[in-house]
């Protein structure tokens, strides 16, 4: 292919799609089976799926070169569902900015609990499928064959939660800045400090069982998909890989264990200060991954 | 204050949310383009590599009558031949000039190797990618054979493009939509032939019927030549015969399988994978959710 016809602003979008996706995920599974002491993850967990929504949203148009001469022109990419995977991602997309903003709002106002229940499982299914969408939009592009494997929307997927839970947990301060109710119970927690610090170090499990899946699951995607070499010989692509396995993956495993070194030795402002590090690092390795393996399939045939 | 919810409720929540799900989506304008209907039988070309003799009179042709601007070229240094290499909003037709075999110095050079040129451009599948994947239904198969595609429609995503097997369909940036090659349907409508097939001058290029175009393919393998396009993605409406393997032009390996079971095969695998994983994830939570009450409680009977 003479140049590439997806680029930065594609990965950002399906970055910011991931989180989005991930983010709501974690906030309804929050919502529906943890205790008060995790509502204030959930809360920050819509309020991250509502942003990030309308910024891949922001990020697409801002790539497709159309939407800049004729805006209306976007509407056309809702009449293919659910024959067009880009279709099928428009209405998903959509539909979870609308449940995301509505969970915003309940947030802010309360309301009914079977309506918040209805809404979080409705949220479930969608966020389930962004975060998949992100991966399988590109797996069903037949002249890329970087990206023909089914464990690339299965990495993707797994990446998308990773990062939605690491964006919610790093954004709870803002959220409950922006979210009075939050704001209460953030601060409620905050006073109870070892419930705090308890909910970093069991969200790091979760984080690492995600992360270790995700290896797994980039194993399988190298060992299945064609053209692999651009990914392990000495380009500019092959170091951008590299560099994702280190920040993403490796260093945020081994904050994690050292986190859970530091339990219950009164360290709790290091736990909190080195698990932030290491949630920056999972969401700029999510965002690595993206841009790898977008613009590397794009380069080699 | 969070309620924590039973099973119970969530099954009912589910199932809530199963059935208003499809009456929301019930009666979506889904945008699906018939065909239109065109009396005939499906056209196809043959192109014949054996006896191209890399004029460019088909390159020159489909730039005339397509109204479409020469592009600014170089002479590349590796010796390649092919100009211009890509194909690009304004070049929907390229030949394709390969050098094919080893120096041999007793002849010197003359007795091992072999040019090889091939007149590429859309090959008009049968069961078109960039039909399938595009959102706006911009892109058409119609029933004679041209992949066509309203400029109107496009909404310039690029996924035509990517999902193209040969990456043919190119963004405009005047247009603000892609463009390619029409197999010259607005001759075809005229009974003509494609302006490329109408100038070549050893007769590369032939224009018939589908049917007809398969079954002198099927004799070129008989006979121990390559094909390429009667087979790969379901076949196209453009065949080429060939003396020499297609990959010797960069030409990809693709299996019989179309464009939606190739979708549907990714699905599936990915689904399987997703349940499996999703799986695995969940024993795991679930494995350290135990663990950690166990611990949780030693430590309360030790304080205790």
């Amino acid at each position: 292919m003479s140049e590439l016809v997806w680029g930065p602003l594609m990965a950002t979008y399906l970055f910011l799609g991931g989180i989005a996706g991930g983010a709501y995920l974690i906030s309804a599974l929050v919502d529906l089976f943890k205790g008060e002491d995790y509502e204030v993850l959930s809360k920050s967990g819509a309020l991250v799926s509502t942003v990030a929504v309308i910024a891949s949203v922001v990020v697409l148009l801002a790539e497709i070169k159309r939407f800049m001469v004729e805006p209306l022109s976007f509407l056309n990419a809702f009449r293919q569902f659910p024959g067009s995977m880009i279709s099928v991602g428009t209405w998903i997309l959509t539909s979870l900015l609308i449940i995301s903003v509505v969970t915003v709002i309940l947030a802010f106002f309360g309301g009914n609990w079977l309506i918040r229940k209805i809404v979080d499982v409705v949220g479930i299914v969608l966020s389930l499928g962004t975060v998949a969408y992100t991966g399988l939009v590109l797996s069903y592009c037949r002249g890329i064959p970087f990206w023909g494997s089914p464990f690339l929307p299965a990495l993707f997927t797994v990446s998308g939660i990773l990062t939605g839970l690491t964006m919610a947990m790093l954004m709870i301060p803002v959220a409950a800045y922006i979210m009075p109710k939050a704001l209460n119970s953030f601060w409620e927690l905050y006073e109870r400090k070892a419930s705090y610090v308890g909910m970093i170090g069991q969200t790091e499990k979760y984080c690492q069982i995600l992360t270790v899946v995700e290896i797994v699951l980039l194993a399988l995607y190298i060992g299945t998909t064609p053209t692999t070499g651009i990914l392990l010989a000495g380009s500019s692509v092959s170091l951008l890989f590299y560099a994702y396995i280190a920040i993403g993956l490796l260093l945020p495993l081994g904050i994690g264990y050292f986190n859970s070194r530091l339990e219950h030795q009164g360290k709790d402002m290091m736990i909190v200060l080195s698990a932030m590090i290491g949630q920056v690092m999972v969401l700029l390795g999510g965002f690595i991954l993206r841009y790898v393996v977008l613009v590397g399939g794009q380069l080699i045939h | 204050m969070t309620e924590k919810i039973s099973r119970k409720d969530f099954l009912m929540a589910a199932g809530a949310s199963l059935v208003v799900a499809p009456m929301a989506l019930e009666g979506l304008d889904r945008g699906q383009r018939a065909p239109v209907q065109h009396l005939g039988e499906q056209k196809a070309v043959v192109v014949d590599v054996t006896r191209c003799i890399g004029c460019k009179a088909c390159q020159i042709a489909c730039k005339g009558w397509n109204k479409l601007p020469a592009e600014k070229t170089e002479i590349s240094r590796d010796g390649e031949f092919t100009n211009p290499k890509f194909f690009s909003p304004i070049t929907w037709k390229i030949v394709r000039f390969k050098e094919i075999g080893d120096y041999d110095e007793d002849t010197a050079g003359t007795g091992g190797l072999k040019w090889r040129m091939l007149s590429d451009n859309c090959k008009h599948c049968l069961e078109p990618s960039c039909v399938s994947v595009c959102p706006a239904a911009a892109l058409w198969k119609r029933s004679d054979g041209p992949v066509l595609y309203d400029l109107d429609r496009c909404v310039g995503c690029g996924y035509c493009t990517m999902a193209c097997p040969w990456g043919v369909p190119r963004f405009d940036d005047e247009l603000h939509a892609i463009r390619k090659c029409t197999m010259c349907f607005d001759r075809i409508d005229q009974g003509l032939e494609p302006s490329c097939v109408s100038v070549c001058p050893t007769d590369a290029l032939q224009y018939m019927n589908l049917e007809e175009a398969r079954r002198v393919a099927a004799d070129a393998e008989a006979n121990g030549l390559y094909t390429y396009g009667v087979d790969e993605v379901g076949g196209t409406s453009w065949i080429y015969i060939s003396d020499v393997p297609f990959s010797e032009f960069g030409l990809p390996e693709y299996s019989t399988v179309t464009q939606k079971g190739y979708e549907s095969d990714i699905l599936m695998k990915f689904a399987g994978a997703g349940l499996f994983v999703g799986g695995a994830i969940l024993a795991a939570v679930k494995l350290y959710a135990e663990r950690r009450e166990a611990i949780m409680k030693n430590d309360s009977e030790g304080g205790n």
